[in-house]
């Protein structure tokens, strides 16, 4: 069975674009949240392998939804995506749990090691 | 060598402080600008050579300060302030250096400050300049009780190699704890930094199998890693003055067999004591002489087996910050004494109790932040593990300051599991202890995954009185709880109270009797029978014989000795033929046989040759 992931970016490009690279490679997308908020209600609903999470979104930004999701579920997989320049927030996430980031603009590959990496 | 250039670079300071005096009263006087220029130059290939990179760098600055001032002719007053305070630095660099202890002089923030005023160095330079002191500093150092160097390079087209490199430490800390990390976060942070990380890994008892192909595999699953080297690092002990460079590693159990033979030598010469006739005068002293330097060479086996607490304590952060995140709590923890020494044997052991502890202590001891701020104190919950000397004992004390124990709720649950005035018992601390460490009574008003399964205090406290250790709680209501281990600092060796059933010698720990009384005094009815219970000063206990208890027939004589020790579960008087004396043994480990009784924990020689069992008290009904 493949992992199923959720895809959380404001913007439905992004999300559209994140979740054809992850199901070109297999994946199944499971659900897509537009707020940090949404995200982490369809992450307790939905109980995905993995999230790919967006820094700045309206309503509750990825750093706030990284911590709620890890708070709820240690061992929640999240994949942080970031515009370049932003390293200070990533590093914020990844101490509020995040295991993973990628940057954008995005590079199929790259995202693909991510998801896998932190998949183990 | 270090002595030559310490007595060397003192003087080219000498020589520099007084030019600058020169220079304070006259700014132009060149001989003097040319003079200092010289001294540094010599001091800074010097500083380069023994290694002392930091203050070489701050000699360059000094140096490249020093051309500006002879290419100008005059020294300002602003530049000869920087340049007395350089002096002062590296006067007191040296200092330290001569003691073996890490300066703490601000070379750094000086070689900063000489660059600023090095206006013909551009800011590009200026940047660099500063960044490889910063590095400088950092790589200089090694870092105490580290097993591994990890020497990574962040891929160059890594976005952001500052958050890569966040994740190869958080990876690596998931096998070993991370001790250090060069650059930190804010040189990782300039555009200058080259993407060469170093981490400094700790012993990871737990993971055994920790080598460098591990390591290196660990890092490279962080990504973007464009190469790894893993090396040993060659352990570092306190920093100890001349010793550094000149420490031996040794497999713990060659100092085992040391321990052993020294031990065996200790037997051989108290036979020889005995077979030596007092009339031989000359003999006697030869004997005499051998004897102390027996005990000396004892001594220096023991020493030689005591390794900072630091090697286990430096693990507790991690586990508690893992532990509270998982509960959700927040925590301050605060480690004291983690530098005090211990026999190897001994560290080994106190990691799992302590361990046991720090859970129940987050997991029962401290509340929510929530519940902290309604209770009116600060939302972090402190954690405190503090071990110190006590005599010939270690202490290790585990306290919280979170709601204490529950008195009422432990003697409800113990009244529940039928033990006796728990009410009473729960009033008193030790009483309380004991009550805890009843197996199976679990206190926890819900069981979570990490602890409040009832075997958290009971096992930490069978595994210390096995060691010849002790309990100790002290708890109040709302303020918090302390619980304290106190072990031999040597297990190896302890003091034996040596106890006769049937003709055989038995070895007690000493530290777990309490006393020793006549039985027939008693009025003791047929102990041998099984066990019964008798009143010693005022307290009933039970009797345990250790003939029915190892299967021996009863004896014939009604007289014996009574030997209360304190036990998992309160007192317990032991009835043997007769207690002989005490003796400082040595402790060798039984082979477990074929699912043969826990009965001993361990074995011994004694100083006439005989062989003697130690009693595992903990095993007794």
């Amino acid at each position: 069975m493949s992992h199923r992931i959720l895809v959380c970016d404001d913007a439905l490009f992004m999300r559209t674009l994140v979740g054809d690279i992850l199901q070109q490679a297999g994946f199944t997308v499971c659900g897509q949240a537009e707020t940090g908020a949404q995200a982490v209600a369809q992450y307790k609903a939905l109980k995905p392998d993995l999230v790919t999470m967006d820094i700045v979104m309206p309503d509750m930004g990825g750093i706030d939804a990284v911590k709620a999701i890890t708070t709820w579920d240690p061992n929640a997989k999240v994949v942080m995506c970031s515009a370049m320049g932003q390293q200070a927030l990533v590093n914020e996430a990844l101490q509020a749990g995040a295991s993973d980031f990628v940057v954008k603009p995005f590079q199929p590959n790259r995202v693909i090691e991510a998801v896998q990496r932190v998949l183990g | 060598m270090l002595a030559l250039f310490l007595a060397e670079g003192r003087d080219l300071l000498t020589r520099v402080e007084a030019d600058l005096q020169l220079l304070a009263a006259e700014p132009a006087a060149r001989e003097a600008q040319e003079s200092i220029f010289r001294s540094l130059h010599s001091l800074k290939g010097m500083s380069a050579t023994v290694g002392f990179d930091e203050a070489a760098a701050t000699l360059h600055a000094a140096e490249s300060l020093l051309e500006m001032v002879r290419d100008r002719g005059v020294m300002e007053r602003q530049e000869c302030l920087l340049l007395i305070d350089v002096g002062d630095a590296l006067r007191s660099a040296l200092d330290a250096a001569e003691q073996g202890i890490a300066p703490d002089a601000p070379l750094a923030e000086l070689t900063i400050r000489l660059a600023e005023l090095t206006p013909r160095t551009s800011p590009a330079r200026g940047a660099r300049t500063r960044d490889n002191a910063t590095r400088t500093v950092q790589r200089a150092t090694s870092v105490n009780g580290a097993s591994w160097r990890v020497e990574v390079r962040i891929a160059a087209d890594s976005a952001m190699p500052s958050a890569r490199a966040l994740l190869v430490q958080r990876r690596l800390a998931a096998i070993a704890p991370v001790l250090r990390v060069a650059p930190d976060a804010d040189a990782q942070a300039a555009d200058t930094w080259d993407r060469a990380l170093t981490l400094w890994l700790g012993h990871a008892a737990d993971a055994p199998a920790l080598d460098a192909a591990l390591i290196a595999r660990t890092a490279l699953l962080a990504g973007e890693v464009a190469d790894c080297q893993v090396a040993r690092e060659v352990e570092r002990r306190e920093v100890m003055p001349h010793a550094q460079g000149r420490t031996v590693r040794i497999p713990v159990e060659r100092l085992d067999d040391l321990l052993d033979l020294v031990g065996e030598l200790v037997l051989a010469r108290d036979r020889l004591v005995r077979s030596v006739p007092t009339s031989d005068e000359t003999a006697r002293q030869a004997l005499d002489d051998a004897s102390r330097l027996i005990t000396q060479l004892r001594d220096a086996v023991l020493v030689s087996r005591m390794v900072p607490l630091s090697e286990v304590f430096d693990r507790f952060p991690r586990h508690v910050r893992e532990t509270a995140q998982a509960l959700g709590k927040d925590i301050d923890l605060v480690l004291e004494g983690r530098e005090l020494e211990v026999d190897r044997s001994l560290l080994d052991e106190l990691s799992d109790p302590i361990m046991h502890l720090l859970r129940n202590a987050i997991d029962h001891g401290l509340e929510t932040s929530d519940a902290r701020v309604a209770a009116g104190k600060p939302a972090h919950g402190r954690l405190v593990v503090r071990a110190a000397r006590d005599g010939s004992m270690v202490a290790v004390t585990v306290a919280d300051d979170g709601r204490g124990v529950d008195r009422a709720h432990v003697a409800a649950r113990a009244a529940a599991h039928g033990v006796p005035d728990a009410d009473a018992l729960a009033q008193d601390d030790q009483g309380l202890l004991q009550l805890l460490a009843r197996p199976g009574l679990s206190t926890a008003r819900s069981v979570t995954a990490l602890s409040g399964r009832g075997v958290g205090v009971d096992a930490v406290l069978t595994r210390v009185q096995s060691l010849g250790g002790r309990l100790d709680l002290a708890t109040a209501s709302g303020t918090g709880t302390a619980i304290t281990l106190r072990l031999p600092l040597s297990v190896a060796m302890l003091r034996a109270l040596l106890v006769r059933v049937a003709g055989e010698t038995y070895s007690i720990p000493l530290s777990t009797v309490h006393a020793t009384h006549r039985a027939e005094a008693l009025q003791l009815h047929a102990p041998a029978s099984g066990s019964v219970d008798v009143e010693i000063d005022g307290e009933v206990m039970r009797v345990v014989s250790l003939r029915s208890h190892l299967g021996l027939p009863a004896a014939d004589d009604v007289y014996g000795h009574l030997v209360v020790l304190e036990g998992a579960t309160g007192r317990v008087a032991l009835y043997v033929d007769a207690c002989t004396s005490q003796q400082e043994i040595v402790v060798k480990p039984l082979q477990r046989v074929r699912g043969a009784a826990r009965t001993f924990s361990g074995g011994t020689i004694l100083s006439d040759g005989t062989p003697s069992l130690i009693l595992d008290i903990n095993t007794l009904p």
